[in-house]
């Protein structure tokens, strides 16, 4: 069984929101919902600052408390880690929203929290999700960790990462090169 | 005070307002509402946890009578179950308005994920609904056999209700000014003090009416000022406790929210409306008039005006401060949130049709209470009031 997840050296990213508007053009979404972002963090004192970036999306967390508080688990775990909403059972409480740390559930038309899906139709045909292809500094690397041949394994095993709010105890499956 | 006539137009007038604003979400959908993505949860979340709790609290305290034996409180008998079944549906119907597919409900059964409070929620409340229509109709049967174990689980599932409300919010470890323990206590409290100003207001107008309110010379409505008082006075203490616990040592989302209660966007909120209207206004009302009555009444009107901005402003102080998902990350502001006008109305509504439906189980159900003849009697002979008609 695959493990998916997804490395970000967000000391490559430039700050383009290619990979934003990727995801709302294979989504069709419109300008102003996404699924992912890029937060900006003003970082030193004048004149030596600089921008950090950090791109932001679900993380599809081990331990996701989006889906322990759904009432009618309509928020699930697959067994390859992705994160997914049965739209069908959803019953539009936004619990979901409430409960997610990262911020990154967005309602749709449908009042449905969407967010992020690591592009789950696709992937399992072998194509990498647009965030990651579109990009012209291979900020994301997507992969399977079950996988020691995959890029991701190898990149993971060579570099010091860490992930958003461990504290929470979520554990994502999304990982940051150390800077 | 005022006629029937005109208590009745006035509900009305409020029921339309709320049915404009729930065709206006029915057709548009969130997209009218003020909620957003980074403030999922707005005035109608608010107002469903300031019907459900009063509905909670007006349970809770006729508990005192049909449960704890308590004689003069026994009064309030079939009035705070019709008051406590009408509250409650107002809040469900708030709530489905809330939901963007109420119709998926039917996966709460189907799919139940019990690890979340919201589905224990609907649990419980949904039980202690129909323990509410069992106890009322066997009430009304004046089958008191039947009346008196349904009243004791209705004691215990109203508590573990009211205590989960405050869980649905405490269990969020993503929103620091919400997590932990407090509000399941706060929920129990506050349910306490929404319950004894409603049902002053109501037993205020019932002894109007001529009917039953004295108990051994003592107007209930004294009685019900004084838990208002205490449940007041002990608000206070919460309320100052919780603000300074946030403030200390400036944890990130904690003290934030504190300051945006006391001197950011949600200040005149919570300083004019909760504190100064809601708690030390009706304060004073009750002590300097020694519970007359009459002024338990306005400062019960007061209190709930203040409970309505205290829902609101412990809804929206938890998600007013932007997430910091990532360390050092500047916050500038706060989350901003506009109620839009259907929500208000839905609310308002929702009111009105909680003093239409009364009326009309007062016109509808004999709500007076049977007293023993002996009792009767020595009401009769201690106050000039008009008392029901005894059962043989």
């Amino acid at each position: 069984m695959a493990r998916f997840a997804m490395l970000i050296d967000a000391s490559r990213c430039t700050g383009c929101n290619a990979c934003r508007i990727a995801c709302q053009m294979q989504w069709q979404l419109p300008p102003e919902r996404y699924y992912n972002r890029l937060e900006h963090n003003e970082k030193g004192t004048y004149p030596n600052t600089k921008w950090e970036i950090t791109p932001i999306q679900c993380m599809h967390c081990d331990n996701p408390p989006c889906r322990d508080v759904c009432p009618t688990g309509a928020t699930y775990k697959r067994t390859d880690g992705l994160v997914l909403i049965d739209s069908e059972k959803c019953i539009g409480c936004k619990y979901c929203m409430v409960a997610c740390p990262y911020g990154v559930r967005q309602i749709n038309y449908d009042g449905i929290p969407e967010k992020c899906r690591f592009c789950a139709e696709y992937i399992i045909e072998g194509k990498m999700p647009p965030c990651v292809s579109t990009c012209m500094n291979e900020v994301r690397i997507f992969g399977d960790l079950d996988d020691p041949e995959s890029k991701i394994s190898k990149v993971m095993a060579k570099k010091a990462v860490y992930q958003l709010l461990p504290e929470k105890g979520t554990r994502p499956r999304i990982f940051y090169v150390r800077k | 005070m005022f006629a029937k006539k005109q208590w009745l137009t006035a509900s009305l007038i409020l029921v339309c307002i709320g049915a404009a604003g729930a065709i206006n979400i029915l057709i548009n959908g969130e997209h009218v509402m003020g909620n957003n993505n980074q403030v999922p949860w707005g005035i109608l979340i608010a107002g469903y946890v300031f019907f459900a709790a009063s509905s909670t609290g007006v349970g809770l305290i006729s508990s005192l009578g049909h449960v704890f034996g308590i004689k003069r409180f026994e009064l309030l008998g079939k009035r705070a179950l019709l008051i406590s079944i009408i509250l409650l549906l107002c809040g469900f119907g708030v709530l489905a308005l809330e939901l963007a597919n109420p119709l998926n409900m039917i996966y709460i059964l189907l799919s139940p994920n019990i690890k979340s409070p919201i589905w224990w929620m609907g649990a419980l409340y949904g039980l202690y609904l129909l323990l509410l229509f069992a106890e009322f109709y066997y009430s009304l049967k004046e089958d008191h056999k039947k009346v008196k174990p349904i009243a004791n689980i209705a004691l215990i599932t109203k508590l573990a209700a009211v205590s989960n409300l405050g869980v649905v919010f405490g269990m969020l470890h993503s929103r620091p000014f919400w997590q932990g323990p407090y509000y399941s206590l706060y929920m129990i409290l506050t349910a306490i003090l929404s319950g004894a100003a409603i049902l002053s207001i109501v037993f205020y107008f019932v002894g109007q009416k001529g009917r039953t309110v004295i108990y051994q010379g003592e107007n209930i409505v004294r009685n019900l000022g004084k838990i208002l008082a205490g449940a007041l006075f002990i608000t206070v203490i919460f309320t100052f406790w919780k603000i300074l616990t946030s403030l200390y040592g400036g944890i990130p989302g904690k003290a934030g929210a504190a300051i945006a209660l006391l001197a950011g966007p949600l200040g005149l909120k919570f300083w004019l409306m909760e504190i100064i209207l809601g708690i030390f206004l009706p304060l004073f009302l009750l002590i300097k008039y020694s519970f007359q009555p009459v002024k338990v009444m306005f400062a019960s009107i007061l209190t709930m005006l203040g409970v309505l901005f205290m829902r609101l402003d412990f809804v929206l102080s938890g998600q007013i401060i932007p997430l910091e998902m990532i360390e050092g990350l500047q916050i500038t502001g706060y989350n901003a949130y506009v109620p839009g006008w259907s929500e208000w109305a839905l609310i308002l509504g929702a009111i009105g049709a909680t003093i239409f439906l009364y009326m009309l189980g007062e016109k509808k159900f004999n709500l007076d209470v049977v007293v023993d003849i002996h009792q009767h009697q020595e009401n009769l002979a201690s106050t000039k009031t008009t008392l029901v008609k005894v059962e043989a």
